[in-house]
C-alpha cells in the first residue's frame, strides 16, 4: 500500500461499508421462527379467543407476571364476564404489548395492566425478544416505526444473533414446540399459563434481587401508557393500571423504592389514569413463586386472582 | 484525597466492627479514576522533592495529569516519559503512520473490550453476584470468565488508550505483555499492569529497602508492597487478602528458586495460571461469602452437572451422583460458554499480543479488512450489549 493516508481512508470506508451491508442484510433476511414460535403461537391462541367474544370483556395484559399470576379463567367464571389473559413476555416491551392489546379491544371492554417495573422503567432500549419477534412476525409494525427506531432495532442484532438466524432457517421446517412452560401448549383457553404447579420454588438467577431502580422521570414506557390511556378514553374502554405480582423483598420498603412508588402514584394521578392498589399490595412471599421474581405458582396465582376478583367487583 | 474518598468508609466499618460502635458511613461517591491520577501525581511530587524533575511549567504539568487517553484507567505514566514528548515540536505535526498504527491498536482494544470482555462479563456477573448455588462447571466457568473478562477489559482499555495517544504522536508505555503466558508469579507481575508494578517497585518496594537488607526484610518488603497494591485496588479485606496471597506466592517462589529445582514449563504455567485464576476470585467477590461460594463449588464434587447431550453415553455416572441438565444454567450460560472459554485460552496463549502486532503492522489490504471488521463488529456489539469498564472502579 502506497501511503498511510490511504490505509486510514480505507479503514473508514470498509467499516462503513460493512456496517451498512450488515444492516441491509438484517433488514432483508433476519428471522428466528423457532425461537419466537411459542410467542407467536401464544398470540394466535389469545387473539383467537378474544376475537370470538362479541360482548364486553375484561382483558389482562403485561408480561409474564400476568401470564403466570392471573387466572382469567377463574375471573370469567366468578364475574360471569368473558376474560382474556393477553400477557406473554415482558421482553416484548411496553409499546408492542399495548399495540397488540389495542387490536383486540372493543367499545365497552375493561383492560387491566399490571406492567412489570422493567416496562414502566423502559426508556426505549432494544430488547432481544421484541426485536426477534417483530422482525420475524410483524414486519408491518417494523415498517411503521420511524427510521431511528428501525436502525436502532436492526443494529441491536449482533453477529451471534445473525448466525442463529441462519441456523434456524437451515433447520426449516420449524419444529413443533416441546417442553412445558414457555410454550403455547400449556395455555388454557383464556390464555393463562397452567404449568406452574410446584410446591418448591425453582427460583434461579436474578429472582431474589429487587428490580433495578432508575431516575424518577417520565420514561418512554410511561409515555406509551399515557398515550394508551387517551386512546382508551376515546374508544370507550375502561383502563386500570395496577402493579405486578412479585416477591416481597425487604428492599421495597427502603426510601429509594418508596420514592419510586410515590413517583408512579403521582404520575398516574396527574395523567388521570386509574390505579388499582399499591405496589406493596401485589407483593407476596417467596413460597408463592415458581421460577422467577414475577412467575407465581398455582397456589400464588389463586391468591392473587382472588384478590383481583374482589377489587374488580368493586370497580365495575 | 485518595484516603478520604476511598478509605474513610472502610475505616469506619472496621472501627464499628472492632469497637462494636455504630458510627455512620459517609457513603462518599468515588471520583472517577482517583487511584490512577493520584499515583501519577505522587510520583511527580516525590521526584520533585528528590530534584529529579526538570520541568515545572504549569501548563505542561496540567497536560501531564489530564492527558485524556490514559487519565481514567492508565497506563500510569511517569513524567520522565511524557514531558519530553509533549515538548517535542515534531510531535505537533500530523503523522499518518502514527494515526494508522493508533487506529489499528484502538480497533483491537475496542474489540477486546466490547466483544470479548463483555461476553465473559455476563457469566462472571451471574456467577458471582446473582446465582445462589453453583455446580462444578458453573464455578469454574465463573472464575475463568472473570479471569478473561478482567484481562480483555483492562488490556483492551489500555490498547485504546495507546491508540488514542498515538493519534497525537504520544507513545504510552506498554502495560500488558501476555500475562497469562507467565510461568511463575514474578513473571506474571512483569507482564500484568506493568506500569503499576513499576510504580510500586519505585515508590514503595525500593524505598522500603528492596532486596538490599537481607532475606527477611526482602520478604517483608515484598509482602508490604503487595498488600498495599491490593488495598490500592479497593477498600475491602478481599482486596487485601488478594494482595497478601500474591505477596506470599512471590516469597514462596523466591524460596523455591533457591532450591534450584526446575519444573516442566507446562506444569509451571499450569500452577501459575491456576493460582492467578483462583486469587482473582477474592479480587472479584463483593463479599467473602461470594468468594467462598465460587471457590467451594470449584473444588467440590458434590454438585456435578453434565450436559444433557452426554446422558446417552455417560448415563452410568448418575450412580455416582452426577446429574444431567443445564450444566451452566445458573450463570445464564449455554453451549457457547465452554466454546468461549476455550477460545479465550487460545487467544491469550497462542497469539502475539496487540503491542507485538502493532510493531509488526504491515499496511496492506488484508490489514485494512481486518481493522474494518474489528471496528464493525465492535460497533454492532456496542449497540447491543451494555458494558462497563472494570478499571474505572479503581
Amino acid at each position: 500500500m502506497k501511503t498511510h493516508k490511504l490505509f486510514i481512508k480505507l479503514i473508514f470506508l470498509f467499516t462503513l461499508t460493512f456496517t451498512i451491508a450488515f444492516g441491509v442484510m438484517i433488514a432483508s433476511t433476519f428471522e428466528v421462527p423457532q425461537s419466537t414460535l411459542w410467542i407467536n403461537n401464544s398470540f394466535l391462541i389469545k387473539d383467537g379467543y378474544a376475537k370470538t367474544i362479541s360482548t364486553p370483556k375484561i382483558v389482562f395484559t403485561s408480561g409474564s407476571n400476568t401470564l403466570y399470576g392471573v387466572n382469567t379463567i377463574d375471573i370469567e367464571k366468578e364475574l360471569k364476564i368473558p376474560a382474556v389473559n393477553m400477557a406473554i413476555h415482558a421482553g416484548l416491551k411496553t409499546d408492542y404489548i399495548l399495540h397488540r392489546t389495542k387490536k383486540i379491544l372493543k367499545d365497552g371492554d375493561v383492560v387491566i395492566i399490571p406492567f412489570e417495573y422493567e416496562n414502566l422503567i423502559w426508556d426505549g432500549e432494544q430488547s432481544k425478544v421484541r426485536t426477534q419477534y417483530i422482525l420475524t412476525h410483524d414486519r408491518e409494525y417494523y415498517n411503521n416505526m420511524n427510521i431511528y427506531e428501525q436502525l436502532s432495532m436492526l443494529y441491536s442484532v449482533n453477529l451471534l444473533d445473525f448466525l442463529a438466524s441462519i441456523r434456524e432457517k437451515i433447520k426449516n421446517p420449524v419444529r413443533p414446540e416441546i417442553g412445558k412452560g414457555y410454550t403455547s401448549d400449556t395455555l388454557n383457553t383464556n390464555g393463562d399459563e397452567t404449568y406452574k404447579n410446584v410446591t418448591k420454588p425453582r427460583i434461579v438467577s436474578e429472582s431474589h434481587t429487587p428490580f433495578k431502580l432508575t431516575n424518577l422521570k417520565e420514561t418512554i414506557g410511561l409515555v406509551r401508557i399515557k398515550d394508551f390511556s387517551l386512546w382508551c378514553k376515546k374508544n370507550n374502554i375502561k383502563l386500570f393500571i395496577t402493579y405486578p405480582n412479585t416477591i416481597n423483598n425487604k428492599e421495597y420498603y427502603q426510601d429509594s423504592y418508596l420514592n419510586y412508588f410515590s413517583f408512579l402514584k403521582e404520575y398516574f394521578n396527574e395523567n388521570n389514569i386509574e390505579v388499582i392498589g399499591t405496589p406493596h399490595d401485589s407483593m407476596y412471599p417467596l413460597k408463592y413463586f415458581y421460577d422467577s421474581r414475577y412467575h407465581m405458582n398455582t397456589k400464588g396465582s389463586k391468591i392473587r386472582t382472588k384478590e383481583l376478583i374482589n377489587i374488580i367487583k368493586s370497580k365495575i | 484525597m485518595l484516603g478520604y474518598f476511598k478509605y474513610t468508609d472502610f475505616l469506619i466499618e472496621n472501627f464499628n466492627l472492632a469497637f462494636n460502635s455504630n458510627a455512620e458511613l459517609l457513603n462518599l461517591a468515588l471520583p472517577l479514576a482517583i487511584s490512577f491520577f493520584t499515583f501519577q501525581q505522587i510520583a511527580y511530587l516525590v521526584d520533585s522533592y528528590r530534584q529529579e524533575t526538570k520541568e515545572y511549567d504549569f501548563l505542561n504539568y496540567a497536560l501531564f495529569v489530564t492527558f485524556f487517553p490514559q487519565l481514567i484507567a492508565g497506563p500510569i505514566v511517569h513524567h520522565k516519559e511524557m514531558m519530553p514528548q509533549f515538548a517535542k515540536t515534531r510531535n505537533k505535526v500530523k503523522n499518518y503512520r502514527n494515526i494508522a498504527m493508533g487506529l489499528f491498536i484502538f480497533s483491537i482494544g475496542l474489540f477486546k473490550k466490547v466483544v470479548i470482555a463483555d461476553t465473559f462479563a455476563v457469566w462472571a456477573t451471574a456467577g458471582f453476584d446473582i446465582a445462589t448455588t453453583l455446580n462444578l462447571f458453573e464455578a469454574w466457568a465463573t472464575s475463568l470468565s472473570y479471569t478473561f473478562q478482567l484481562y480483555f477489559d483492562f488490556s483492551g482499555y489500555t490498547d485504546m488508550a495507546i491508540g488514542l495517544a498515538l493519534l497525537f504522536n504520544i507513545r504510552l508505555p506498554v502495560n500488558f505483555n501476555s500475562p497469562y503466558k507467565a510461568t511463575n508469579i514474578q513473571d506474571f507481575w512483569r507482564r500484568w499492569h506493568i506500569t503499576l508494578s513499576r510504580f510500586l517497585r519505585d515508590y514503595v518496594y525500593i524505598p522500603l529497602g528492596g532486596n538490599r537488607k537481607g532475606g527477611f526484610r526482602t520478604y517483608n518488603n515484598l509482602m508490604a508492597t503487595f498488600v498495599l497494591g491490593g488495598l490500592w485496588h479497593g477498600a475491602a479485606w478481599t482486596f487485601v487478602f488478594w494482595g497478601f496471597l500474591h505477596g506470599l506466592a512471590l516469597i514462596i517462589q523466591r524460596l523455591w528458586s533457591k532450591l534450584g529445582i526446575k519444573l516442566w514449563t507446562w506444569l509451571a504455567w499450569l500452577i501459575t495460571f491456576n493460582f492467578v485464576n483462583i486469587t482473582w476470585v477474592f479480587f472479584r467477590a463483593k463479599e467473602w461469602d461470594d468468594a467462598v461460594k465460587v471457590l467451594g463449588s470449584m473444588f467440590s464434587l458434590d454438585n456435578v452437572v453434565l450436559p444433557n447431550a452426554l446422558e446417552g453415553r455417560l448415563g452410568f455416572l448418575t450412580d455416582l451422583g452426577v446429574y444431567f441438565g443445564g450444566f451452566v444454567k445458573n450463570i445464564g450460560g449455554s453451549f457457547y460458554t465452554p466454546v468461549w472459554i476455550v477460545s479465550g485460552f487460545i487467544l491469550v496463549l497462542m497469539f502475539k499480543n496487540s503491542i507485538q502486532k502493532t510493531y509488526l503492522l504491515k499496511m496492506n489490504y488484508r490489514m485494512v479488512l481486518f481493522v474494518a471488521f474489528l471496528f464493525h463488529v465492535s460497533l454492532i456489539s456496542m449497540v447491543s450489549i451494555k458494558s462497563e469498564f472494570l478499571y474505572f472502579n479503581f
